[in-house]
């Protein structure tokens, strides 16, 4: 416990003294894709539904967060938890979906709703500015200003850390327990009294609510956001992520996501080269590490 | 003995299949009531039919007295109905523990305590190992603990011997015998093991074509020359091992 306080500690202060800029702005979308990849990775990893919806709650997220501060002169505060809340009930309503439909059904009807909505965000011109897209300011807390990409760093990783651990409360408590049951087996689930339509939903709304979060860390972090950064490329991405990392594992979707983020940035200006280095890396894993990026750690471990 | 769930003129068809037809039976507390009967013969619609899964196309469910309605499984279950599976349905991820824990976090007031299940079916020792590295005589087993973790009062058991080693089957038999003492649970068992249903039935019921044939005594069941005919064949019964 100490050990992980004293990282925190040093990730706190430490980038922000010896990082450039740029790293410090990759760090910081590192920590929006953590968000998006332990959302992602309780849905699909713990729980086993397969919704590919993550690219539209992260827009939601990202989009409430923009409109509130915007439109109605909402502080970056302020606006935070109703992007959450936002994008928490859009995907507990889309859960209803899952409440009948699974599998391949569920993939794509989810996928289809991921559609809609970027379709919604470029002709709701009124509301989103459309395909020009929304300069978002940067946030201000009592006066002081989180501009510069170090600054912000010094908001995103606290509420990042805090985010992570109460995944991790949630992963090792009762309801972690009940996640992972429904996934091996709703009748089972069902035969032991509970109810796998309302297991579902919660994990749907942990999702949202994850999601919601990284949207507003990125429009934050960005400045600037437009529908195109929220389609089915961030869903497949944080998909890559924690499938690389490790399915159901919380240290496969962080290793997952942070080697996705580094792999994006060094060839952002490879459109295409980027995809094919997801698919490689898949291959890689897969061929090599079955049970992802994060099972290499607890191999070793359990050897004698 | 009074009859804690009762089927009376229950159907359930599918399309032009008729599965089960007109079943009626009743399962009082403190006692294990076999269903045994060929394969095909609407033995597991029944207990579908009882937990929730699958719904009848007519007739009457009765718990202690009152109409149970078309209830999904989950609220079967909250009404202190719980199942077994004919094939074993863990989950596979979580540990031997806390495939139990899952059922045991529900309830109130839990008849035993989590490790005591685990007692009963001999799993102490693999209570950390995952679930699906057990042996399949061991998930079996696991499935009963997670059955009787909810503190049912009736308790359906869709071929729990099936796949058992000699010894396990021992065990569960003398299981059986002390949840319907100790605890007064009502137990209905799917069986084709028949010299285990001979040594912990008190009432035997058997299916054929989706009818119930035959219903009482193990011995006037067993000895029942339509049963004989239907199910169990040329030899003598009572002379097996």
């Amino acid at each position: 416990m100490g050990a992980w306080a004293l990282v925190v500690v040093v990730l706190w202060f430490l980038p922000s003294r010896v990082l450039t800029d740029y790293q410090l702005y990759t760090f910081n979308l590192a920590l929006v894709n953590i968000l998006l990849a332990i959302g992602l990775n309780l849905v699909i990893g713990v729980a086993r539904q397969f919704a590919l919806f993550s690219g539209a709650l992260f827009g939601i997220g990202a989009y409430v967060a923009g409109i509130c501060q915007v439109r109605y002169g909402m502080s970056f505060l302020a606006a935070l938890p109703l992007a959450i809340v936002a994008a928490m009930l859009v995907s507990a309503a889309t859960s209803l979906i899952a409440w009948r439909a699974g599998d391949l059904y569920l993939a794509m009807i989810t996928f289809g709703f991921g559609e809609i909505f970027q379709f919604f965000l470029v002709h709701a011109d009124g509301l989103t500015n459309g395909p020009d897209g929304l300069a978002v300011p940067r946030p201000n807390i009592a006066g002081v200003s989180f501009a510069a990409p170090g600054e912000l760093h010094l908001l995103f990783l606290p509420l990042t850390v805090l985010a992570i651990a109460i995944y991790r409360l949630i992963e090792t408590g009762k309801l972690g327990r009940l996640l992972t049951a429904l996934g091996d087996s709703e009748p089972a689930l069902a035969s032991t009294g509970y109810d796998h339509r309302v297991v579902k939903t919660i994990a749907f709304a942990i999702q949202g609510a994850y999601a919601g979060l990284a949207g507003a860390f990125f429009a934050a972090a960005v400045g600037f956001i437009d529908p195109y950064s929220f389609g089915l490329s961030v869903t497949l991405q944080q998909l890559t992520a924690i499938a690389i990392g490790g399915l159901g594992s919380l240290a496969g979707a962080l290793v997952g996501s942070i080697t996705l983020t580094l792999i994006d940035r060094v060839l952002i200006d490879f459109p295409g080269v980027r995809e094919l280095a997801y698919g490689v890396c898949l291959l890689i894993v897969f061929l090599a590490v079955p049970r992802g990026l994060a099972g290499i750690l607890s191999r070793q471990k359990s050897l004698p | 003995m009074s009859a804690l769930l009762e089927l009376e003129d229950v159907c359930v068809r599918f399309g032009g299949l008729t599965a089960v037809a007109d079943a009626t039976m009743s399962f009082a507390e403190g006692e294990v009531h076999a269903l045994i009967g060929p394969n095909g013969a609407g033995k597991s619609t029944v207990i579908n039919c009882i937990s929730g899964f699958q719904r009848r196309s007519s007739g009457e469910i009765r718990l202690g007295g009152e109409t149970l309605p078309h209830l999904d499984a989950a609220a079967v279950a909250r009404r202190g109905i719980t199942r077994s599976f004919q094939t074993p349905q863990l989950f596979s991820r979580l540990s031997v523990i806390d495939n139990v824990r899952v059922a045991h976090q529900r309830q109130r007031r839990a008849r035993l305590r989590v490790d005591d299940l685990l007692e009963l079916v001999g799993l102490t020792e693999v209570a950390h190992h995952q679930a699906e590295n057990l042996a399949y005589g061991q998930q079996r087993l696991l499935e009963v603990a997670r059955a009787l973790a909810s503190s049912p009062r009736l308790l359906l058991l869709d071929e729990p011997a099936a796949g058992l080693a000699s010894e396990d089957t021992e065990r569960l038999s003398r299981l059986l015998k002390l949840i319907v003492t100790q605890f007064g649970v009502a137990v209905m068992i799917v069986e084709h093991n028949v010299p285990l249903v001979r040594r912990v039935a008190d009432r035997i019921s058997v299916m054929h074509h989706g009818l119930v044939i035959a219903t009482g005594a193990p011995d006037d069941v067993l000895n029942d020359p339509a049963v004989i005919a239907a199910y169990l064949g040329g030899g003598n019964p009572s002379t097996e091992h």
